[in-house]
């Protein structure tokens, strides 16, 4: 079943270890080449999980618990986890469409993954290694563990010390990249004034508030346009743009016929009918309060007022009864 | 089986990570296949390990994971970067610096 070249080295402990490496190794070739086909990257990062687990496999088969855990949670937990968010933040579809670009430049790239491989795996092959078949230590206790932490911090600890300054560096770089550059200049509160006082000077936009939309009294919905005491009209600009551009603005007539029956009397100078004409005014009964016309304020305990007045308080602007809401 | 099969493995896992870098367009699968290539090293790194049964290259596998962690970090930064002023993350477009 193997070549003959390989019969002197180091071999695998058991058959069981020889039959999960090939089938772990058949998903991890199958995880990269989907890497390296699949069109839509969400797809291809999936991929890749695939072959980061099977090296988690393939550690915890050497005896490396520890690496095994570190490449789950570091490479399939946290850094497969960030490209995927930086897939939701470009766009989950986005494809390259790689099979588009110039034949030739697949063709040297392939030759040189092709001749990577081929060579150094010859290289390899017929390379004897002095190694040994057993574990040198008992895979199954805390010797692992224990063995490669005292290695990293008696003989690495100058480089623990530079990789965590390395992360620091990382995060911060990250941080201050992805911050971006303003590509339009900073709004301050003048020059918010500023630039609102020139666009009254060249084109007479108003310069505050829009009046906010609904009529007083009678609507406060915002397809309704608000009355202007000014004009005697309807400002249309209260209205938002989007429901005008759309056609769904009402108009007064449509809320209240009596209201805009009024309106019309108002523009034509009627003093009587008009929407504060004399009319309108005198059916405003009078006010209750301290110092008022009409009956005596309320005092001491009958403020509590017992039975409901009948309400022929009317409408001021529509002189209507309250019937409908 | 030989444990050299491991370092086939990896050989194969690098090719496939060398071409991906080489042919997709996308700055993000490019970047993955960087991570293949390498994710293919600390294979090799761990397999020595056990044939020299030795811890030394354990610890190198795991350095280059905390260095890849930090590339991937400043890689997708950039790659985000970019998306944001050019609306394209593929590889060829951005060609600020040519000629």
């Amino acid at each position: 079943m193997m070549p003959a070249f390989l019969e002197n080295t180091p071999q695998m402990a058991s058959t069981g270890e020889a039959v999960l490496f090939v089938v772990v190794a058949a998903m991890m070739i199958a995880g990269a080449l989907g890497v390296l086909f699949l069109r839509k990257a969400a797809y291809a990062a999936i991929s890749m999980v695939v072959v980061m687990v099977g090296l988690a496999v393939l550690y915890l088969m050497h005896g490396a618990p520890f690496m095994g855990i570190v490449q789950v949670v570091v490479y399939t937990g946290a850094i497969m986890m960030l490209f995927l968010f930086v897939l939701m933040m470009i766009g989950l579809h986005a494809s390259d469409e790689y099979q588009t670009q110039n034949r030739t430049y697949i063709t040297v790239a392939v030759s040189i993954a092709v001749v990577l491989l081929v060579g150094i795996g010859v290289a390899v092959a017929f390379t004897g290694l002095p190694g040994t078949t057993e574990f040198q230590v008992d895979a199954y206790s805390d010797a692992p563990v224990e063995q490669l932490a005292t290695t990293l911090f008696a003989n690495y600890w100058f480089s623990m010390e530079l990789s965590g300054t390395l992360l620091i560096v990382a995060v911060v770089g990250a941080v201050l990249l992805t911050n971006g550059d303003r590509l339009t200049k900073r709004h301050s509160q003048r020059s918010v004034v500023e630039a609102k006082m020139a666009a009254y000077a060249a084109r007479g936009r108003h310069v505050g508030q829009h009046t906010a939309p609904g009529v007083y009294a009678q609507s406060t919905s915002v397809d309704v346009g608000a009355l202007s005491g000014e004009t005697q009209s309807v400002v249309t600009e209260s209205i938002p743009r989007v429901l005008r551009v759309r056609g769904l603005d009402r108009s007064i007539g449509n809320l209240d016929p009596r209201l805009a029956a009024n309106l019309r009397e108002s523009q034509l100078g009627n003093s009587e009918q008009a929407i504060h004409g004399s009319a309108a005014v005198a059916r405003v009964t009078q006010s209750e309060a301290w110092g008022m016309g009409g009956k005596a304020a309320p005092t001491g305990l009958n403020q509590q007022v017992e039975t409901p007045v009948a309400d022929d308080a009317v409408n001021p602007v529509s002189g209507e009864t309250e019937e409908q809401n | 089986m030989s444990l050299y099969f491991y370092i086939f493995l990896a050989l194969a896992l690098f090719a496939i990570g060398a071409a991906t870098v080489l042919v997709r367009r996308s700055a993000v699968i490019s970047l993955m296949g960087v991570e293949l290539m390498l994710n293919a090293t600390n294979l090799v790194f761990v397999t020595f390990a056990r044939i020299f049964g030795d811890f030394n290259g354990q610890v190198m596998a795991f350095f280059v994971m905390v260095v890849a962690a930090a590339e991937v970090v400043v890689g997708l930064a950039i790659v985000v970067t970019i998306f944001r002023s050019r609306r394209t993350t593929s590889v060829d477009e951005s060609n600020l610096l040519k000629n």
